[in-house]
């Protein structure tokens, strides 16, 4: 590592976690999320450096955060992780005002909150858009939120459905009783079934699976 | 759960539960193919459905293509990301799943398939395949014939010995 | 001593098939079973539901046994959806304890309890186990030796206890299609699916590989009349030859067991509509038989 780089290393040991050097001049600095933020600072604002990009992966079960930093020849890539039922991220705005772009292309496409944004507005998606952010890795096949619906369309097709005046006059012709169960249309019957339903919470949503 | 590598070495017993498919009492009505796509996607789609009701015009009858659940997956070993992993449950019964949030939906474990059983999910992207419902297959509750069943693996593959020689 | 059911023909057979309910009605007079119909009996409901809702299913199907507990006597069903229904739940309510007691909670706010002690039967146990294949033997009064027939099971009869013998009312059908005389012939797919199930998947594909399998399959046999004890193999195997009509015909005359039956034992085909509200060419087997 050159000399440069290992200055700040050595200044920021406690933050940093882990380091990994590909080049000499280029290297990765693994920090803890909370940390990131005041690491930025520093890197910023004394250093010299600027935000060149922010890229994001979708490991499954957390998201990789790479914040690169760019200065001559030096490339310093800020590394860090954060966990995908809670994703949220200081912003950098508010000191580096480059970033604000940057951050807000990261929310669209993967659905990350970065708390603190000044200008928190959809950059690369339509302002409209009601889907699951577009680069996120879907965890589970999506189930209907509620099979009440069907249900209620079955049961209704085959007991309560009535018989038609045709049917009926067929019937009578060959001697048979006009309607019989379960084609009664009784009200009883659809008052215990609707009941049986409210207790089983049939319009409960359906769990989502592992 | 393990790394992929780390469960790669439970080993398959033979109270392991597995799926079985008589061909002489099927009757190819798809009941078992309707609820496997229901339970797992929440529509009746035969695209979806993690078993497949095909015709072998080998033997002429219908057959049921599944996930074994192998004792050595080649899904398992092919698999670039190790998203595939076995998993045991209490009652012994060895399931290879995949893991969703790893996969990259390359589909090496589609071609490393013997019966090519991973299939792509076109919405998720990723590889999807029998996970044999937690251990409560719901194929075999909704086949009216018993053609489907859920026995250990001893006892399974004494049947098919039988069938196939 | 006198037989005594709950008559449960369900929606197909009342709605879409009154003339099978007529015959099968004057099969159990014949025979003096009494039937009693019940206004409180709702849908089975179909087994498919169980995957949507298990509960649900299971509640609803085990209130209806539930009523027909409460009179103490089985159900009798033509119809073999309504049967495996019936016969699944109970099967489940009585191995699955966690179940039961979640359902008989539930039924016993409506004032409901089932412990068991009736069972559903489909009406070809009826008739070949409680009325007998002697009794049926010594009232047929017309023969039908003229006709060649072919059998289609349907899915659902096959529905037995775990372990069970899954060929057991399948054989029944056989020996009560041989009661009445007629040759019973033989193709190898008595089994196959008529492709109601998969109709409601994809009905195109249903219709190609099993329905116009099985029709072609009979076709080729040369009988006279496809009988079925299933209601929905009725309807699909005679619409399906109706929609298949631009492609090829097959004019399969297809009827219901109880039908078949009823014909033997002296019913007159003109009061049950037997030729007009059937959609496939049943004339033939009147002509055969030489009362058209």
């Amino acid at each position: 590592m050159e000399e440069f780089l290992s200055k700040i290393l050595e200044k920021h040991k406690d933050k940093i976690v882990k380091v990994k050097e590909i080049v000499p001049w280029r290297v990765i600095f693994e920090v803890p999320n909370g940390r990131l933020k005041e690491l930025a600072k520093d890197v910023f604002e004394i250093h010299g450096f600027r935000l060149s990009t922010i890229s994001t992966l979708d490991q499954g079960f957390y998201f990789e955060l790479l914040y690169h930093f760019v200065k001559d020849k030096y490339v310093l890539t800020l590394k860090t992780v954060i966990s995908k039922e809670n994703p949220r991220i200081p912003s950098l705005t508010d000191i580096i005002p480059g970033a604000n772009w940057l951050e807000r292309e990261v929310r669209d496409l993967f659905g990350i909150e970065f708390e603190g944004h000044v200008e928190p507005e959809r950059i690369v998606l339509p302002p409209d858009w009601s889907l699951e952010p577009p680069l996120r890795k879907p965890i589970a096949p999506k189930l209907p939120p509620t099979y009440a619906e069907y249900l209620v369309n079955l049961i209704s097709k085959a007991a309560l459905a009535s018989i038609t005046g045709i049917v009926k006059r067929r019937r009578t012709k060959m001697g048979l009783p006009e309607v019989v169960a379960p084609v009664l249309e009784s009200k009883k019957v659809i008052e215990e079934i609707r009941k049986i339903s409210k207790e089983l919470e049939i319009d409960r949503k359906v769990p989502v699976r592992k | 759960m393990g790394t992929a590598v780390e469960s790669a070495s439970i080993e398959v017993s033979a109270e392991s539960r597995v799926l079985v498919h008589d061909n002489s009492k099927c009757t190819a009505c798809t009941t078992c193919m309707i609820a496997c796509s229901m339970k797992h996607f929440g529509v009746a789609d035969y695209e979806k459905s993690f078993i497949k009701i095909i015709f072998n015009p080998v033997v002429k009858a219908f057959e049921a293509a599944y996930c074994h659940h192998c004792d050595e997956p080649y899904c398992l070993n092919i698999c670039p990301v190790d998203a595939i992993y076995k998993d045991k449950l209490s009652d012994g019964t060895v399931i290879v799943r995949i893991s969703t949030l790893k996969c990259i939906g390359c589909g090496s474990c589609r071609l490393a398939c013997p019966m090519s059983i991973p299939h792509e999910d076109p919405v998720m992207r990723v590889a999807v395949k029998c996970d044999l419902c937690d251990g409560d297959p719901e194929c075999v509750k909704a086949c009216p014939t018993q053609a489907l069943r859920f026995v250990p693996r001893s006892e399974a593959l004494n049947f098919l010995k039988k069938v196939y020689g | 001593m006198m037989l005594k059911y709950i008559f449960y023909p369900g929606c197909y057979v009342s709605t879409m098939l009154p003339h099978v309910e007529a015959a099968i009605r004057f099969i159990l007079k014949k025979f003096n079973v009494e039937t009693i119909e019940l206004e409180d009996l709702s849908c089975c409901p179909p087994k498919i539901n169980s995957i949507a809702d298990e509960l649900f299913w299971l509640t609803v199907a085990v209130r209806n046994l539930a009523i027909a507990e409460s009179k103490g006597l089985d159900i009798l069903t033509p119809c073999n959806g309504c049967f495996e229904s019936f016969f699944e739940a109970k099967m489940m309510y009585m191995e699955g304890k966690d179940l039961r007691e979640k359902v008989s909670n539930i039924l016993s706010k409506l004032g409901y309890k089932f412990e068991g002690k009736i069972k559903p039967k489909h009406l070809i146990e009826v008739l070949y186990e409680d009325v007998g294949l002697e009794k049926i033997k010594e009232n047929i009064v017309k023969p039908l030796g003229a006709l060649r027939v072919a059998v289609h099971y349907g899915c659902h009869l096959f529905i037995v206890e775990h372990g069970g013998d899954v060929w057991k009312k399948p054989r029944m059908t056989d020996e009560l299609i041989k009661v009445t005389r007629a040759e019973l012939v033989r193709d190898g797919l008595e089994r196959l699916c008529c492709g109601f199930v998969p109709s409601t998947v994809d009905d195109a594909f249903s219709l190609t590989y099993r329905t116009e399998v099985r029709l072609k399959s009979v076709k080729e046999l040369g009988v006279d009349a496809l009988v079925t004890p299933c209601p929905q193999c009725l309807m699909r195997l005679e619409f399906g030859q109706v929609r298949l009509r631009a492609k090829a015909r097959y004019d399969v005359p297809i009827i219901h067991l109880a039908e078949l039956l009823a014909l033997a034992l002296g019913l007159d085909p003109k009061k049950f509509g037997f030729t007009v509200y059937h959609k496939s060419p049943t004339k033939l087997i009147l002509q055969k038989i030489g009362l058209g």
